[in-house]
């Protein structure tokens, strides 16, 4: 895949063209964040700690870090966060669709895989994982803003 | 395979696979009034791509590719009726219209000509983009969508 069509995915995805920007679906008052609103399985809270755990993982392995390192953090997919950490999640979730950006951008390529491709593969698994939690996230945010 | 394939070949085969098995009542299932069914998302996602694909192209549509065409917008961001009632929305006529949207929409993925790629057309929500930015919204398009998908059928009032 070409690098700069990849950079352009991000783009696309981080000033929401045709879907909202993620950081304008992101913005929920924090007493909201942990509604559970049924029939919806869990919260946007949940879904955001999800999203951004694996985009940490992936964006650390393009920057060399240990397969091993994320092992623990694995355990805990799916946790039920305190709402405090909404801001800091937020704020890693989209600083880390920019760095993915940026990577996919860079000249040269700056990533520590073995190889271009598999960097390449590892960026393209963080841009389609991030639509569909974007996607995920703003449904859940619209039952929380219909639940009355 | 070109630019943007990969990414859309990926999403849109879980996509469809999120699909597979789903009863007429499933497909048709709100999770909350205003949110798309499963069988309306799989087919604005279809009339989507027949959309961009019939304007970079400009090959001409049948009656159902142009009423796929009209579900990229209508009933989704305005208010005019979803163009397919739920009485013909079953798994045959969403795998028709992802397979039509397919067919026009995979040439064009696999080799874009310059002119493809520099063409102006309107978006879902309005705006003029270039061909480039189309193709590069499809690429991701259906996974934002599968991520709905999966949690409307984990939801559990979901219809077994």
């Amino acid at each position: 895949m070409d690098r700069s069509a990849l950079a352009e995915v991000f783009k696309q995805i981080i000033e929401g063209y045709d879907i909202p920007t993620p950081a304008g679906m992101l913005r929920v008052k924090r007493e909201d964040v942990a509604i559970l609103v049924e029939p919806l399985p869990y919260s946007l809270l949940t879904n955001l700690a999800h999203a951004n755990l694996w985009q940490r993982l992936w964006l650390a392995s393009l920057k060399g870090g240990s397969r091993k390192a994320g092992m623990e953090e694995w355990k805990n997919d799916f946790r039920i966060p305190d709402p405090s950490e909404w801001n800091a999640l937020r704020k890693e979730f989209l600083e880390g669709l920019l760095e993915a950006q940026r990577i996919a951008a860079s000249e040269p390529f700056d990533h520590k895989l073995q190889s271009d491709q598999e960097a390449v593969e590892k960026l393209v698994k963080i841009a389609v994982h991030g639509a569909y939690h974007c996607g995920q996230m703003n449904l859940l945010k619209r039952a929380i803003k219909n639940r009355t | 395979m070109s630019q943007f394939a990969v990414s859309w070949n990926l999403s849109r085969q879980r996509f469809k696979d999120a699909l597979d098995g789903l009863t007429q009542e499933q497909l048709n299932w709100h999770i909350h009034p205003g949110a798309l069914s499963l069988g309306e998302m799989a087919i604005h996602v279809a009339g989507v791509e027949v959309s961009f694909a019939h304007q970079l192209a400009e090959e001409p549509l049948d009656a159902f590719a142009d009423r796929l065409r009209a579900a990229a917008t209508d009933g989704v961001v305005n208010d005019k009726p979803f163009p397919f009632g739920q009485e013909e929305i079953s798994l045959p006529t969403v795998h028709r219209a992802l397979d039509v949207s397919r067919g026009f929409l995979e040439p064009l993925m696999q080799a874009p000509s310059n002119d493809v790629l520099r063409k102006e057309i309107v978006s879902a929500l309005g705006p003029m983009i270039s061909g480039e930015g189309a193709l590069a919204r499809l690429a991701f398009h259906s996974a934002y969508h599968q991520g709905q998908a999966h949690l409307i059928k984990t939801s559990p009032a979901f219809p077994k």
